[in-house]
């Protein structure tokens, strides 16, 4: 299994193929769309890219819950709910969110809070649990 | 044309064989010299035919703001592109100074070249116990392998889209699929948008990349490419007794048509006016065409009757000169007939002698030259051209271009499906 600095060189590398961009453009702290401009059209495009890197199949809502974010009881006129952020934390609980609260306008945290390192994260859970299954 | 509304060219762009801009490209012509040569792009020694008109170190990044969006263009679509903007910067017009809503683009295109490394990898991925192709593993290997854009490569109207993208075109928009004369069609339905309001200014043109294996694969096997051991730039020879077929050739040309007052009111430099268009049917053959040029001619006379012109006024044509003997035979038997007597007055040229056909494109490539030749009052050549075939003589501007102050100039098209297009300029003189 790679290493995490491994899976963060695979992950940016991916990105700056998948963006037209230069690496060094991209660290951690990048977020996908306030800092990279990705738009939608990028996403299927990057997602092709890793899991073909790292043989792995990704589904879609698992990295970015656009599920929750159309789902009433979790985002309230733009802003996320309590409920919301439970939600949030439990899909997205191979990562940190330290910065998520209730209050938070929803398209806020899509555009500045998926960052490379929430990527990297996922990546990272998703080898731990092939793993997991394969031993 | 007759409505109220006047068409002129303020802009010219254009990427083909012999240069990839507007001054390389006409300066080449003028000196016939020719841009078919040895196909560098894949191996193509032992391949038949071994050479091609191919646009040369071509940069796509300089015609894109964003990198990323190359790899979901087509070469088509970036050499349209490239035409496209450099029209658009030739015509002096900038987003600011355009109603968005009033700004079109009409292109023609054809079938789009097929990327055998993409698709040969899960052919081979996909053959079952037996070696056979399976179409279940097909549906495996395809939805992990397959790049999520790749279709977005292969839609001929991502040509049009992408262009209207990149330039904020959000008027009328066409794509036009009648293989060898879509570039020129485009063109003239895009004059007739002009004219009948729909926008003010429009980038028409075409654009064709396909010179790769499997698109000169299937036009050899059709018999219509030259296959002969001369050098390369002896084989593009229309009108010559020794022709023996045509040679494949990719590039893009784009003019920017404009509404006559909108030019004036911004001061446009104007190129010519687009004074008539005529297109017609063959209704005869999947291939080739009707023998006396039947569809031709109906094109040419209805470009001069749109334009209010008799035979006589017209005093060049850019002739399509395919190279294969049958169209060429028929091209001039339509000239001769719809021209009457004048035919053998008339100066017609075939730059497809020096850039081989670029299909879908070659109607636009060759409005193009047409317009040159009414600002510049030079005639290219037909090169290649020793002895005429019989049937075909006529005046060809054979091998050296020729002073021609003309006002009037036509182009015409025609090919497979038996489409025919005429397309009538006149030289821009301050107008009335």
């Amino acid at each position: 299994m790679p290493t995490r600095e491994e899976i963060s060189e695979i992950v940016i590398g991916s990105l700056a193929e998948t963006l037209g961009i230069e690496r060094n453009r991209i660290s951690l702290d990048s977020a996908l769309v306030a800092d990279l401009q990705a738009e939608s059209i990028d996403f299927l495009d990057f997602i092709f890219r890793l899991e073909d890197a790292f043989n792995i199949e990704i589904d879609r809502d698992e990295l970015f819950p656009n599920e929750i974010a159309r789902d009433p009881n979790a985002v309230q006129q733009n802003l996320i709910t309590e409920e919301g952020v439970e939600q949030i934390r439990r899909r997205l609980s191979f990562t940190d969110l330290p910065s998520l609260r209730a209050g938070m306008d929803i398209k806020t945290f899509m555009t500045e809070m998926l960052t490379v390192r929430v990527v990297v994260d996922y990546i990272q859970s998703k080898l731990n649990q092939s793993t997991a299954l394969a031993g | 044309m007759h409505s109220a509304r006047r068409v002129v060219v303020t802009g010219l762009g254009v990427v083909a064989p012999l240069g990839n801009d507007l001054d390389s490209f006409w300066s080449g012509l003028l000196a016939g010299r020719s841009g078919i040569d040895q196909i560098r792009r894949f191996e193509s020694k032992g391949f038949v035919p071994p050479y091609a008109g191919e646009v040369k170190e071509f940069q796509p990044e300089q015609y894109f703001d964003k990198r990323k969006v190359i790899k979901m263009a087509g070469r088509h679509t970036q050499l349209a592109m490239a035409a496209a903007r450099m029209s658009f910067s030739d015509a002096r017009l900038t987003a600011e100074g355009l109603d968005a809503e009033r700004f079109g683009i009409v292109f023609g295109t054809g079938m789009l070249r097929a990327d055998l490394a993409d698709i040969g990898q899960m052919a081979r991925m996909s053959r079952g116990a037996d070696g056979r192709f399976d179409l279940r593993l097909f549906g495996a290997v395809s939805s992990s392998k397959l790049f999520p854009l790749w279709m977005l490569r292969h839609i001929p109207n991502m040509v049009s889209s992408q262009v209207a993208i990149s330039l904020n075109a959000q008027g009328p928009s066409n794509t036009i699929t009648t293989t060898c004369t879509a570039g020129a069609q485009a063109i003239g339905e895009a004059s007739r948008i002009i004219e009948r309001g729909d926008a003010d200014v429009i980038i028409s043109g075409g654009s064709d990349a396909r010179v790769d294996p499997l698109s000169l694969v299937r036009l050899r096997k059709l018999g219509l490419l030259a296959i002969c051991q001369r050098d390369p730039q002896e084989v593009s020879r229309p009108f010559d007794i020794d022709s023996s077929g045509m040679v494949c050739a990719e590039g893009a040309a784009a003019l920017v048509l404009e509404e006559l007052e909108h030019a004036r009111a911004r001061g446009a430099r104007i190129y010519a006016e687009v004074v008539g268009y005529g297109t017609a049917t063959d209704a005869y053959d999947l291939v080739y065409p009707h023998p006396e040029g039947r569809g031709l001619q109906l094109a040419i006379n209805r470009a001069l009757t749109d334009a209010h012109l008799s035979p006589e006024a017209v005093g060049y044509i850019n002739a399509h000169g395919a190279s294969i003997p049958r169209y060429d035979l028929a091209e001039a038997r339509a000239l001769k007939t719809a021209f009457g007597k004048h035919a053998m007055r008339l100066a017609a040229s075939s730059i497809k002698s020096m850039i081989g056909h670029a299909q879908a494109a070659s109607g636009a490539i060759e409005a193009v030259a047409c317009v040159k030749t009414l600002e510049t009052g030079m005639a290219p050549p037909t090169i290649n051209l020793r002895r005429m075939a019989p049937g075909c003589d006529l005046d060809w501007v054979p091998n050296s271009a020729r002073q021609l102050a003309v006002e009037v100039a036509m182009s015409i098209n025609f090919g497979f499906g038996g489409y025919n297009t005429a397309l009538i300029f006149k030289r821009w003189s301050g107008g009335v």
